[in-house]
């Protein structure tokens, strides 16, 4: 990957008349060769998060744009793994690295300049974002920092402790950190799991991950407890879950919902969890705390109560008209937090920013969402809807769910499809080589 | 470039870019929106077929069969409910420029 230089673009944040006589400036003196983003009088689109909102968005609006835009996206990561899928890394049937993807093809096909650095203030008058090393003056903002952790959710824990006691939740090393942690367990051990209350990332995740910790438990170490102390008292997808944990890991799984989590408790030096007055020895503990919008959004003030309020037909900010958030950030409505609600609200986005920047036709707004859980090996399950957009919020339209005993090759090639998507996706957030 | 000429052929035999009915710029473009959204699943080929593996006719009749539940993916059928005759002239459209640009 080539190093980036940091630039300081100047030139993109003045009045659209201006704008256009200095692009015909620009043009007359080749600026056009003198760098790839930031050209006097061409508009800049700064991305801040390379994930499913953010890669999407940055690439759509590069290709679209056909050169009328600059685009760049501030990612700190080089490579980036996939949170989804991430689950079946702990079950054993992906790779760690075939979660792995690049920005090359962002920059060598599409134009896209990837800056490798992190945003860390947002100046909404002077339209700047400030990074760790540098800034960047933006015509609009697509915000798409995905989440963060709500500090004090979880007694005991920090974020500091998540060597011990990963929360495994934005994919990359901390899930590589658990699955070793749960190859290491002892014969019989135990495998406590915390489960998100509120607004989370995933809702089938948690349950997908004590299907697949299950699954890699049941080849190696059978006789293994799971814990699960949830504070929900009903979860996604709940009776394809617990039909399949009873068909498949009976005995392995203990349950436990609605826990009260001003008592519950976990002790990170001592490996214990403290489960309605009962202190229990642990040897892996994933807890996955409560989840509030990525910390760019609430730096930059365009956050409410923990999340990204934003308008349904646009996924602009409805707290600053050069701002729009995308993905898990965003209060949108019905949407659940996922990479392919985030991936569909971008093209959306993607096509606004586009009409608003250049003229070009901008067409109602669509959303769509799937998310598939794996259950056993061939075992898929999926959930999804259609959405539109109302005054109020994304609105689901017309959904679906997969249904209980349903026959082993609907499930397979429920299995399938989802492979089949990972591919499409990965492609559609970071380009094809064709 | 035979694999071009037979694209066109096939679009001129379904009569689709016949003369007087040719697709505007504004439905090929709304059409290319669309499909953007279908990429999420169909960008790649996999056991989901790919978008460009499909020609515009048998896109059409697929649609028309998943809206009818005649074929059976509860994804499809949502999606192909959520699409009016407008949105499947407009993929139609998109589909045969690809098609005709040979991508």
């Amino acid at each position: 990957m080539t190093k980036q230089t940091r630039r300081t673009f100047l030139g993109t944040g003045l009045g659209a008349g201006l704008s256009a006589g200095l692009a015909t400036i620009a043009a007359g003196t080749s600026a056009r060769s003198q760098s790839k983003s930031g050209n006097l009088g061409k508009p800049h689109v700064v991305v801040v998060g390379g994930g499913a909102g953010g890669a999407t968005a940055a690439r759509y609006i590069a290709r679209d744009g056909a050169g009328k835009i600059d685009v760049t996206l501030v990612e700190a990561d080089k490579s980036y793994q996939t949170c989804f899928f991430s689950n079946l890394y702990i079950g054993g049937f992906r790779s760690f690295d075939s979660l792995t993807h690049t920005y090359d093809r962002l920059v060598g096909n599409y134009g896209v300049a990837v800056v490798h650095d992190r945003a860390i203030g947002v100046d909404r008058d002077a339209r700047r974002v400030t990074l760790q090393d540098g800034s960047l003056d933006y015509d609009v903002l697509i915000l798409s920092p995905g989440i963060d952790f709500v500090p004090g959710s979880v007694n005991g824990w920090t974020l500091e402790d998540r060597q011990s006691m990963p929360h495994a939740y934005k994919g990359g090393e901390q899930v590589r950190l658990l699955r070793a942690q749960l190859d290491a367990m002892p014969k019989g051990g135990v495998f406590a799991i915390v489960p998100p209350a509120g607004a989370y990332r995933c809702p089938p995740g948690p349950y997908e991950r004590v299907s697949m910790a299950a699954y890699l438990l049941k080849q190696n170490n059978p006789t293994a407890k799971i814990i699960i102390a949830d504070p929900k008292p009903v979860f996604s997808k709940m009776g394809l879950f617990r039909e399949a944990w009873k068909k498949y890991y009976k005995g392995m799984i203990d349950m436990n919902s609605d826990v009260d989590m001003s008592t519950f408790s976990v002790d990170p030096k001592a490996m214990t969890i403290t489960l309605e007055g009962e202190v229990i020895k642990v040897d892996a503990c994933n807890v996955i705390p409560a989840q509030n919008a990525g910390v760019i959004a609430e730096t930059a003030g365009v956050t409410q109560e923990g999340w990204a309020p934003v308008r349904a037909e646009d996924m602009r900010s409805r707290l600053d008209e050069n701002i729009y958030v995308l993905g898990d950030a965003s209060a949108q409505g019905d949407m659940p937090k996922s990479g392919f609600s985030a991936n569909s609200q971008a093209k959306v986005c993607a096509n606004a920013v586009l009409g608003r920047l250049t003229g070009s036709p901008i067409f109602p707004p669509r959303f769509m969402n799937t998310c598939w859980s794996l259950l056993s090996e061939d075992d898929g399950v999926k959930i999804g809807a259609s959405y539109e957009a109302t005054p109020e919020k994304i609105a689901r339209v017309d959904g679906f769910v997969s249904k209980r005993r349903e026959a082993p090759a609907l499930r397979k090639t429920t299995y399938e499809e989802s492979l089949s998507w990972y591919k499409s996706m990965t492609s559609d957030m970071f380009g094809t080589d064709s | 470039m035979r694999l071009l000429l037979v694209s066109v052929a096939m679009i001129c035999i379904s009569g689709h870019a016949a003369p007087g009915i040719a697709a505007d710029a504004g439905e090929v473009a709304y059409g290319s929106y669309l499909a953007a959204q279908c990429a999420s699943c169909h960008g790649a080929q996999g056991s989901v077929p790919s978008f460009d593996s499909l020609d515009v006719e048998t896109l059409a009749m697929m649609l028309e069969e998943y809206r009818s539940g005649e074929r059976s993916n509860v994804i499809m059928q949502t999606v192909a409910r959520s699409l009016g005759q407008r949105e499947i002239a407009a993929l139609k459209a998109h589909l045969a420029e690809m098609e005709v640009g040979g991508e």
